[in-house]
């Protein structure tokens, strides 16, 4: 087991590794919820989660005392900002997180002894892990599965100009089991060199036209952004949401861009 | 229902690293910005077709339109599977940054997969280190030219030229390729490429005294020798210029 920390495994300076977890640990999602009058609460819409802390600690060895303040400063600038963390146990996930607390302990012995135990503690506050690379799929009118992680995800969608201008073009999420979660109605007319980059996160859209974008909120007309969310899978190995477009005239094509959570 | 899941949604976060390298960009955040948020400069006056999704068992295409950066995944860890997001890029594309590291002791990891476009052709360029004529004191990753052609890295102090060009190792369509040079602080460049994992093919060059500064308007450069000069071809993962006081062996790491 084994702890990547920014693509590093600390390997050049630690000398072993000897405990690492809180990476594990599923983090409780927590709804909210209200209370009613003269009767019990009920939930509301929203959830939230609560952040985790990941302990790695190591073992240090450093040739003398002025190495080991060597060893310190290069650590220092290492665990600086915010980090990636990536365990052995799933290489293709991340954690970001940033150092909390690094405890140093001192073995008992001769002063001169430069040994010593160091104790780092992430603090993550987005307890889930991304994935390390990006999906990306080809959307057209034919809908085609989006796999998901555990988590929910907003995707990055983008829809292609062409020749015959895409005119009002509208971006379809279905269930798993083939219904229809939502839709996302757009009026616009995508003509060549012209593409639409929605950003469900932000819920921000910019129109780019031969490379020069613009914000163009005002060509949402109705529907919702969507979400590639787990729910809508019918299991954690599939059938995964699916997403289709559909226009009014002209051949709809684009992309989507995301990352899996866990 | 989706729009209001039980489970939070995810924020597509983008955190800005603080940079313990000199430059590093990785398509894998599906973003022309470095690790550190450095924007970058995106241009291709056209569309190009053909370009893969991550479907499983492939087949599945887009066109990239008019500017749109070509993402699209592949098979970097030799399992089958298109785990690994890249930007392709032909030689109507290129992608640069403002800036560049003063001259220094200083080591290049370039992961691409070869398309075989232009390693035919003389000067095509994947990497450099210049300003937008091409001139003046500078790095850059080319191709030396002729159908048996291989791939130089070469170093500039503004009026002489050291090529490192590799005896060895000219890879196909297709192949994973990772590049390592290394400049000195006395100026001698180690370049090594490898192809599909295997040892690495090597070449040296002789040392040539740094100058005081890279030529005025130098940027770091993708697919590119300048602002339109000497276009390369390939599918880019990672590129990532480090101090050389890193090894060898953490190169390879995320930063």
């Amino acid at each position: 087991m084994a702890a990547l920390i920014n693509g590093q495994s600390l390997e050049d300076v630690v000398f072993q590794a000897l405990d690492l977890s809180g990476h594990v640990a599923r983090s409780a999602v927590l709804w909210d919820a209200a209370a009613l009058a003269n009767g019990s609460a009920v939930f509301l819409q929203s959830a939230r989660t609560v952040g985790r802390r990941v302990r790695y600690s190591v073992e240090l060895r450093p040739a003398s005392l002025i190495e080991r303040v060597a060893v310190q400063d290069a650590l220092a600038r290492r665990l600086a900002g915010v980090l990636e963390l990536v365990t052995s146990d799933a290489p293709a996930r991340v954690l970001l997180g940033t150092l909390e607390e690094a405890t140093v302990g001192m073995p008992a012995g001769p002063i001169d002894n430069p040994l010593y135990l160091l104790d780092l503690v992430f603090n993550v506050p987005d307890p889930r892990r991304y994935d390390v690379e990006t999906q990306l799929r080809a959307l057209s009118s034919t809908p085609v599965a989006v796999p998901v992680g555990a988590g929910a995800t907003a995707p990055r969608i983008v829809l292609f100009g062409a020749a015959t201008a895409v005119v009002n073009p509208v971006v379809h999420l279905y269930r798993g089991d083939g219904e229809l979660a939502a839709s996302l109605e757009l009026v616009t007319s995508l003509g060549s060199n012209t593409w639409l980059d929605i950003d469900c996160q932000s819920e921000w859209v910019y129109r780019v036209a031969s490379g020069v974008a613009t914000l163009a909120l005002e060509v949402v007309a109705g529907g919702a952004f969507p979400i590639f969310s787990a729910e809508d899978a019918s299991t954690v190995a599939g059938p995964f949401p699916r997403v289709g477009l559909s226009s009014a005239s002209g051949t709809p094509t684009g992309v989507a861009l995301w990352r899996r959570t866990w | 229902m989706s729009l209001n899941p039980s489970a939070p949604i995810v924020r597509d976060v983008d955190p800005r690293l603080l940079p313990s390298t000199l430059h590093h960009w990785r398509a894998s955040r599906a973003r022309l910005s470095t690790v550190v948020g450095l924007p970058g400069t995106f241009v291709r006056a056209s569309s190009v077709s053909g370009v893969a999704d991550g479907t499983p068992g492939g087949g599945v295409t887009y066109t990239a339109p008019h500017s749109f950066p070509a993402w699209s995944p592949r098979d970097w860890d030799n399992d089958g599977a298109a785990e690994a997001l890249g930007l392709l890029m032909g030689t109507a594309d290129r992608l640069s940054w403002a800036g560049a590291p003063p001259p220094q002791a200083m080591m290049l990891r370039l992961e691409i997969v070869e398309t075989g476009a232009v390693i035919g052709s003389a000067g095509g360029t994947l990497w450099s280190l210049r300003n937008d004529g091409a001139t003046g004191a500078g790095l850059w990753l080319d191709t030396s030219g002729t159908a048996s052609g291989r791939y130089r890295f070469n170093y500039s102090d503004g009026s002489t030229t050291r090529s490192a060009l590799l005896s060895s190792g000219r890879p196909t369509a297709g192949q994973r390729v990772v590049f390592e040079a290394e400049l000195s602080a006395a100026g001698a460049i180690a370049f090594r490429q490898s192809i599909e994992g295997a040892a690495p093919n090597t070449a040296t060059a002789a040392a040539l005294a740094l100058p005081a500064s890279w030529a005025s308007g130098a940027r770091i450069r993708l697919n590119s020798r300048g602002a339109s000069s000497n276009p390369g071809s390939a599918w880019y993962r990672v590129s990532k210029l480090l101090p050389a006081s890193v090894d060898w062996s953490l190169a390879a790491g995320v930063l």
